[in-house]
């Protein structure tokens, strides 16, 4: 049986890339989504592997870690007041300013293509980008509908 | 349709990769190619360079090119959709050449 994957919204105003990992660590070590090991991976992945995507409309970062460190699955959403540098996948010295970031929590492998692939196009579209931005926590989540089927439908 | 073999290459060599093998595997048979897509990890580059002989390599992170004859795309635009069209373009052209 699965679990209905969490939806989670983070409106964070800093100006640094480890200050906005940490509120995302702290929010989803409350909402008991991740374990104690999330940080360290998240943010080493990032440093190795990073996630940053540009849209040419918005620029935008998805950072993602192994099932081993997620406990339940589901999206967090992270508004940022401010830009923060994240680094270009394809050019690691390539730093694009991004405000929001999608972080997909998977516990099964297998559903890791579809919910990128539902990301991904969501991201393409300027509007949807906006309303992820400045939506309600409502219009988000609806936005994200077809991201969060993604995520918790069985293979 | 020719057919040729693609390797896809990303972080960890599950979703980006996959995603962007489906997106170029479609770009490529417009163009009429009959591409055979396998996806990888990025460190795994020089062993499927090898195994799978690839005639191009396509990569949405950062890989040295296993030898001179592969020639190594950045991937990215099949993920962004930001110029795509023409990088598959430039893909095709390369695997009829």
């Amino acid at each position: 049986m699965s679990e209905a994957p969490k939806f989670i919204v983070v409106d964070a105003d800093t100006d640094s890339r480890e200050a906005l990992y940490q509120s995302v660590n702290a929010r989803l070590l409350a909402e008991g989504a991740v374990r104690d090991t999330f940080l360290d991976a998240v943010s080493a992945r990032e440093e190795k592997y990073p996630t940053g995507l540009d849209f040419g409309h918005c620029q935008v970062a998805i950072p993602h870690i192994d099932p081993e460190h997620v406990i339940t699955p589901g999206v967090l959403v992270c508004r940022n007041a401010q830009t923060t540098p994240f680094c270009a996948m394809d050019d690691p010295e390539r730093e694009l300013a991004v405000r929001l970031s999608i972080w997909p929590l998977v516990t099964d492998p297998q559903n890791q293509t579809d919910m990128l692939g539902s990301v991904i196009s969501l991201l393409q579209d300027e509007q949807s980008y906006q309303q992820l931005l400045t939506g309600t926590p409502e219009e988000l989540q609806e936005a994200l509908t077809g991201v969060l089927d993604a995520i918790s439908s069985q293979a | 349709m020719i057919s040729k073999k693609v390797l896809v290459c990303c972080g960890t060599g599950i979703a980006t990769s996959v995603q962007v093998a489906n997106k170029l595997q479609r770009l490529l048979k417009d163009r009429g190619i009959n591409a055979t897509m396998k996806e990888c990890k990025a460190v795994e580059v020089p062993a499927q360079a090898s195994s799978f002989k690839p005639d191009v390599i396509v990569s949405t992170t950062v890989v040295k090119a296993p030898s001179a004859d592969i020639k190594v795309y950045r991937g990215v635009a099949f993920l962004t959709g930001v110029g795509a069209d023409k990088l598959a373009d430039e893909i095709a052209a390369d695997l009829k050449g």
